[in-house]
């Protein structure tokens, strides 16, 4: 009852404006509705499921041998420049939308900044690939593949 | 919403530009440091002169702002003589910092690219923050340069101490900015604008109407005073700076120092002096408590050090008090503040151009022993240092000396007789340790280890520093011309 | 309307699209092993149920009574958290699809879609960078060697592919001028002049290839599966769930399969539009559904197809592809589409 109190509520604030935070109603409810099947269904799993556990069974998995150590924590710093990338980008898409959906307004000129702005953009792509950032086969970027192709000649 | 106006943005642009160009020419065309230096060189003195053409603009036509947003009623940039020669002055600055620390340039191999193209970066965002008549548009500028002065200041990666100033630079910067920006955002509540000008700006509510509770803005202003009392390490903002400078790629401090004080005292000037003048008798006093305490701990501190760079940093604190005392006088300082800013820079750069000459282009540290003798060794170079240290203890026929009347004189003219007492005592025990380098260099032995050395430094750092010391000794001698410059330079 | 229709009809319409989502999924999975059975040369599931159909239930049933291991080394909390992380967004995501044309009941018009949002392109893009959340979390909560790893490329590969599936959502909107899938949609509507050639916006040839591509990737599915190579890490970020904790992930995994053909459907391929031949009602919101389906599975099939079809990539290929090839594409198209509907709609930019 409440709930249906507060829908009008929602609604009546936004009378007038084409858009209404009721539009956003069903969302609110599917994000219950899922967050509620998933507990549901996993504590009726966890009920009617069997729970045996033995050491083994409890050991992180490594391919049925006994780990020997713990997972890695630290990862290749390329890992952080591609998510530093996908910020650039980002930011630059959502700038790009909101020109997109009203282009015509904008003019010619609009487009103009556009072209300047994802060009801007586009430079760190070429240089953070030029710089061989986005090189993830190890043999292939400058300096490793000397080292790998001397020793694969020393080898020889 | 389609006219823009070129002019007033024409060094950003350029500056931009310059730096995209250079980091392409780097890795898709392989072309080395000459080609940096002739586009960072072009970039520079294109923008230099962009600003003699506003100056011109602003003669015939008056000053002007510039708009945008709805209706054009939201002021973002302003183009009046205060921010030409600001800019101007960042420029300059920038350029000769950027040629004294040269030889670094070489020695980063493909990386050099990007310490340029950051170095030209930094220059376009202060020259933001100068120009800005919008707070966010000040805050944009104040981010562009200060994350292009972190990575600058870590560049030199494999030196632990490079690291730490870059860390400690960027948790202690952004820091500040934060707090710059809540006091944007205080501001904002308490004026309903984040304009300086226009009619719906800082100023025009001020004019139309008193504010019954001062505490938001109050507030507000605090928090803004402090972000930049940061920026141009002002005490009891200034921890940062002597570990910043001492461990920072020593080609890469000029511009840290200069720069940064000629863009914050810019802000500060315009966000005091113009935006919040209505409420001057408030801001003015913590100003003036600022002032007296940096001066007195930036002097003090100097006195302790056995660092050359660090002893720099804290005097660079002093001389920060000395520019917030001219300050306490609202606009009419600004003519004083500006002649300080414009000759104490090149004092600062000349000098980090040495200690980068003497403790090398990478940097570290630069004790004071290795200064011992400096006039045997190579007479030149101890020449120059004298000349620089007698201008920064305010020695008559210098250009610290007409700074520090003009400063004082503003103070005492706007009733802050104490202030001036302060910092005339202050500078006087300041004499100690400007003089006592002198001292080290011409009536000391140089170290037995070092006697023999040649001091080798490369033409461009030589070029620089002569610019400097010219500078300094020239505007000592013969003030006039800068002072009727400064004069001229108020804010709209 | 009232505070009590809109709570009604929003009720009505959650709950037939998650009913709608559940059995779909049940669905796909029995067609995605038969369809790749049959590319195969094989028979497939076909003892439960009339042509195996019921295998999907049964393998649900099964995954309810097998024992959800817990490991040692698990933080808890975020551990139990990331198969929910999974499902959820995946379930919201198709909240904003039209799946048929709107229809009457009584003077009040109802959407076929759970809500229409004029923000529809950019809340799919922010739920399907959620997504990314669930794969990190399994993996790091997980305290094992290889979800670790399995999360981070993920994390990895979902973002740099994001970033091209944004791009290639660009042209579109220039030439839509929304984001709303409802008006997309209805823009698609009718013919290209006199032609019989329906006026579907994948005339954006290259923004549909590179979204489409760009979906495969974000689902994690073959050939972009580098999420769970089995031959390398095992099953990746699920490594260590079991019982109905995994089945949640396979649940939101192929949901998502549906939710990517829906949204490319909607988005390209006219969405519900499709000839009703007159027929008048109730087929004129009858077929419109059945066109939708239609299409979303066909696109489902061109998911198992490339499944069967292509071997795996290497990881430096993939992200070089990602990075190297569709994102500058994208933004070349986005330029040449930029000047192309410029002109089109303003004149050349000197007169």
């Amino acid at each position: 009852m409440n709930l249906i109190l507060a829908t009008g509520f929602l609604v009546s604030r936004c009378e007038g404006s084409r858009v209404t935070l009721a539009d956003y109603l069903p969302i609110g409810m599917m994000l219950v509705f899922g967050i509620g099947f998933a507990t549901v269904i996993m504590w009726l799993s966890w009920r009617i499921a069997p729970n045996n556990p033995t050491p083994e069974k409890l050991a992180p998995y490594e391919c049925g041998i006994v780990p020997l150590q713990e997972p890695v924590q630290r990862f290749p710093v390329k890992f952080y420049i591609v998510a530093m990338l996908f910020v650039i980008f980002d930011v630059e898409l959502v700038f790009l939308f909101a020109w997109a959906v009203r282009f015509e307004s904008f003019g010619w000129a609009g487009i103009g900044a556009m072209g300047i702005f994802v060009i801007l953009l586009l430079e760190t792509l070429v240089y953070v690939w030029k710089r061989g950032a986005l090189d993830w086969n190890v043999a292939r970027r400058g300096r490793n593949r000397r080292i790998v192709v001397d020793s694969l000649e020393d080898a020889a | 919403m389609n006219e823009i106006a070129f002019l007033p943005i024409a060094a950003e642009i350029l500056l931009l530009g310059g730096a995209v160009l250079i980091l392409m020419a780097a890795v898709t065309l392989n072309l080395g440091p000459r080609t940096w230096a002739i586009i960072a060189g072009t970039t520079l003195g294109l923008s230099f002169l962009v600003a003699w053409v506003q100056w011109w603009r602003i003669d015939d036509v008056g000053s002007q702002i510039h708009y945008t947003g709805d209706f054009l009623r939201t002021p973002m940039v302003v183009m009046d003589y205060f921010s030409v020669f600001g800019g101007g002055l960042v420029i300059a600055a920038g350029g000769i910092a950027l040629l004294g620390g040269w030889r670094l340039v070489g020695s980063l191999e493909k990386r050099g690219a990007e310490y340029v193209a950051l170095v030209l970066l930094a220059v376009a965002g202060l020259h933001i923050m100068v120009i800005s008549a919008n707070l966010i548009l000040m805050f944009i500028g104040l981010e562009t340069a200060s994350i292009a002065l972190y990575v600058v200041a870590g560049f030199t990666r494999d030196r632990p101490d490079s690291d730490e100033a870059a860390i400690k630079y960027f948790l202690l910067g952004s820091f500040a900015s934060a707090l710059f920006l809540y006091g944007i955002a205080l501001t904002y509540a308490a004026t309903g604008s984040t304009s300086i000008y226009g009619p719906t700006g800082i100023v025009a509510f001020f004019a139309e109407r008193a504010i019954t509770e001062p505490g938001v803005l109050l507030i507000g202003i605090a928090l803004m005073i402090v972000g930049l009392g940061f920026k141009v390490s002002a005490a009891p903002f200034h921890q940062w700076a002597p570990d910043v400078y001492q461990g920072a790629p020593g080609a890469a401090v000029p511009l840290m120092a200069s720069g940064v004080k000629i863009a914050g005292f810019a802000a500060m000037a315009r966000v005091l002096t113009v935006a919040f003048d209505a409420s001057i008798s408030d801001w003015a006093q913590v100003i003036s408590a600022l002032a007296a305490l940096s001066v007195v701990v930036g002097t003090l501190f100097a006195i302790a050090q056995s660092d050359f760079k660090r002893m720099l940093a804290y005097s660079g604190v002093a001389h920060a008090g000395f520019m917030l005392t001219a300050l306490v006088a609202g606009q009419s300082g600004v003519p004083g503040l500006w002649f300080y800013l414009g000759t104490y820079a090149f004092q600062l750069i000349g000098t980090f151009i040495i200690a980068s000459i003497i403790s090398g282009a990478a940097g570290g540290a630069s004790p004071l022993d290795s200064y011992r003798g400096l006039a045997k060794r190579s007479p030149v170079l101890a020449g120059a240092l004298a000349v620089l240290m007698l201008a920064m203890g305010g020695i008559p026929l210098t250009a610290g000396f007409v700074g520090k009347v003009g400063v004082f004189a503003a103070a005492i003219d706007a009733g802050y007789l104490w202030l001036a007492i302060v910092g005339l005592v202050s500078a006087v025990a300041g004499l100690f340790f400007y003089l006592r380098l002198i001292v080290l260099a011409y009536f000391n032995d140089p170290d037995p280890a070092l006697a023999d050395e040649p001091i080798t430094a490369p033409r461009s750092s030589r070029l620089a520093l002569a610019v400097c010391v010219s500078f300094t000794f020239l505007f000592g001698v013969l003030p006039w011309p800068l002072l009727n410059l400064t004069s001229e330079a108020l804010p709209l | 309307m009232t505070g009590w229709e809109i709570f009604l009809t929003a009720a009505i319409k959650t709950v037939a699209a998650f009913a709608f989502l559940l059995t779909l999924t049940i669905i796909l999975v029995w067609f995605e092993r038969k369809t790749v059975a049959d590319l195969q040369n094989r028979i497939g599931p076909n003892r439960a149920g009339p042509w195996g159909l019921l295998q999907t239930v049964a393998d649900g049933a099964k995954l309810l009574f097998k024992e959800s291991v817990t490991p040692r080394k698990v933080e808890f909390g975020l551990y139990i958290a990331a198969p929910v992380a999974a499902l959820v967004p995946a379930l919201l995501i198709f909240l904003v699809v039209p799946i048929g044309r709107p229809f009457h009941i009584g003077d009040r018009l109802i959407d076929l879609s759970g809500t229409d949002l004029n923000i529809g392109l950019l809340y799919i893009l922010a739920l399907s960078s959620l997504a990314v959340y669930a794969v990190v979390l399994a993996g790091w909560s997980s305290g094992s060697k290889y979800p670790l790893l399995g999360a981070v490329r993920a994390s990895a590969q979902m973002i740099s592919y994001e970033a091209a599936m944004g791009l290639a959502l660009v042209p579109l909107i220039l030439f839509t001028g929304t984001t709303s899938l409802k008006q997309i949609v209805e823009i698609q509507g009718g013919s290209f002049g006199d032609t019989f050639l329906p006026a579907w916006n994948v005339v954006l040839i290259p923004s549909f290839l590179i979204f489409f591509i760009a979906g495969i990737a974000e689902t994690n599915r073959a050939p972009f599966d580098l999420v769970e190579a089995e031959s390398e890490i095992v099953g990746g970020y699920h490594t260590e769930y079991s019982g109905f904790r995994f089945a949640m992930f396979f649940l939101a995994e192929y949901i998502n399969i549906f939710n990517i053909a829906a949204i490319t459907v909607t988005l390209f391929l006219g969405g519900w539009h499709g000839p009703t031949f007159g027929l008048g009602a109730p087929f004129d919101w009858v077929l419109p559904i059945f066109w939708f389906l239609a299409k979303s599975m066909a696109l489902v099939f061109v998911f198992v197809w490339v499944r069967a079809t292509l071997p795996r990539m290497r990881y430096d290929q993939l992200m070089s592809f990602g990075w190297k090839r569709l994102i500058p594409v994208s933004l070349l198209w986005i330029a040449l589409s930029t000047l192309a509907i410029g002109v089109r709609r303003m004149g050349l930019p000197w007169t």
